[in-house]
């Protein structure tokens, strides 16, 4: 039988008209919508009051949209927005679809970065993104560098605060970024902080690209590069104590015994290697 | 239910936007409850329409992956309570505070669900209903509705707590004991 509580709230349903009204509102939104046609008169008036504020309006599109600098948030939303020098946000962008997503419950153009920042870390909580085991990883980067370290500065207090709430809460990293790596990464299509992580991956598995990680999140990026390192770092001692067995091989060994035991000790060698790659690559730095 | 007359997929302003068959179904799943939750907020039919109204749009834009139809059904909630919050942030709107001020427009209440439902709109703060709605018909346990709503745990169960407390001085303690008996 069931309790009242569900019985009363049965009777609240929605109705055929507001069903009939919501579908044909998501229709119009959903559709491209007509050019309108201005009348001449309105169209020429249009164009001289443009023309009529264009020069201040230049001067104002400048001051207030021009970012001057960038902070990313990368945990498996990604996501970029920018500040102007009153240190409000005047875009974002999103590298991914859960970035995107986080994005469209956020109105955060036009809001202080700090609250901007808070907004978003607030909303990829509520998504059930910040794990025990997570990374949260920002970057900032300001055009005028002496804003920079103020920048990073306000932002660890910003993402310390927040993480505080959840008491499960991942790591954070806050890190400095010049511009030139800023711009690599978008050209990438991926946040800067994903750049990074994928050039030190790449530097111990030449089979990496931006293309096959770009999906992943900087947590599995980096357990993949750290496991990547301990390959590597067996496979060399692995090379060093069958040494002798390779050496027997080459030679066309006599005995079937001396055989077996060296394929074995190259099969673990071939197979650390497939794993990680072992081709020699130069390091770059990360600040050019 | 009309459906709309929904453009195809190929010309929808976003690729990430959901289909016509998605929305129709999602109405047709999510409606009523989205409809509660704005009875227990809104006290005007047009405050109603642009809530319902809008909370849809954001699902249609919404390019993100439901896991579930538990965790669809859940994101659309959240979305329904936050929107009727923004909504009553405006310092002019007054809110629902008795089943009178509620908007019943096209809805037509038995005499014996009244006092239940005039007892939920009365508890204050209004927070206090949703908690209410979503553990007593919706079913939802405290864990669940901390993460939808973005608390703790053990804040929902304080919010339970007290807003059982108001609803048994409202309806007296036998009547809300058995308003409640056979809950999940």
């Amino acid at each position: 039988m069931k309790n009242r509580f569900k019985t009363a709230f049965d009777e609240i349903t929605a109705d055929p008209v507001l069903l009939r009204k919501t579908s044909a509102f998501l229709y119009m939104q959903a559709s491209a919508k007509p050019r309108r046609h201005l009348p001449q008169h309105k169209a020429l008036a249009g164009l001289a009051a443009a023309a009529l504020f264009f020069g201040a309006g230049i001067f104002l599109y400048r001051f207030y949209t021009v970012p001057m600098a960038y902070v990313g948030i990368d945990v498996n939303p990604s996501i970029e927005f920018s500040i102007n020098r009153l240190d409000k946000v005047v875009g974002s962008y999103a590298f991914n679809a859960e970035g995107k997503a986080i994005l469209s419950r956020t109105d955060i153009e036009g809001k202080a970065y700090r609250q901007a920042l808070e907004d978003i870390i607030a909303e990829i909580g509520a998504e059930g993104y910040l794990i025990q085991d997570g990374l949260v990883t920002i970057t900032v980067q300001a055009d005028d560098l002496s804003r920079q370290a103020p920048l990073q500065s306000s932002v660890e207090t910003i993402i310390s605060g927040q993480l505080s709430h959840y008491p499960q809460a991942p790591s954070a990293e806050v890190l400095p970024i010049s511009g030139e790596v800023r711009k690599r990464a978008h050209g990438c299509n991926v946040s800067a902080a994903k750049y990074l992580a994928l050039q030190e991956l790449m530097e111990v598995d030449e089979s990496a690209t931006f293309e096959s990680y770009s999906s992943y999140s900087i947590g599995e990026i980096r357990t993949q590069t750290d496991s990547c390192r301990q390959h590597r770092a067996h496979g060399a001692q692995d090379t060093a104590s069958s040494a002798e067995s390779v050496e027997d091989t080459a030679g066309f060994v006599d005995t079937v015994e001396d055989t077996a035991s060296s394929v074995e000790s190259t099969d673990s060698i071939i197979n650390s290697s497939e794993a990680c790659g072992t081709g020699e690559k130069k390091r770059h730095g990360h600040h050019n | 239910m009309g459906t709309g007359g929904f453009p195809t997929a190929d010309i929808r302003k976003d690729p990430f936007m959901k289909t016509e068959a998605e929305t129709n179904l999602a109405l047709q799943k999510y409606a009523d409850t989205i409809r509660r939750i704005c009875f227990m907020h809104l006290r005007n039919r047009n405050d109603l329409e642009d809530i319902f109204q809008d909370v849809f749009l954001k699902y249609i834009l919404y390019c993100g992956v439901f896991e579930t139809e538990a965790h669809e059904r859940a994101w659309l909630i959240r979305v329904a309570i936050n929107a009727c919050k923004d909504l009553q942030k405006s310092f002019w709107r007054r809110k629902v505070s008795c089943l009178d001020d509620a908007d019943l427009s096209n809805i037509s209440i038995s005499d014996s669900s009244k006092d239940l439902l005039d007892a939920v709109l009365r508890l204050t703060p209004p927070k206090y209903r949703d908690v209410i709605y979503l553990h007593y018909y919706e079913g939802y346990k405290a864990s669940e509705i901390a993460h939808i709503l973005g608390q703790k745990e053990n804040t929902i169960y304080t919010w339970l707590s007290r807003a059982r407390e108001q609803l048994k001085k409202q309806l007296g303690g036998e009547v809300f004991e058995e308003s409640v008996q056979n809950s999940i």
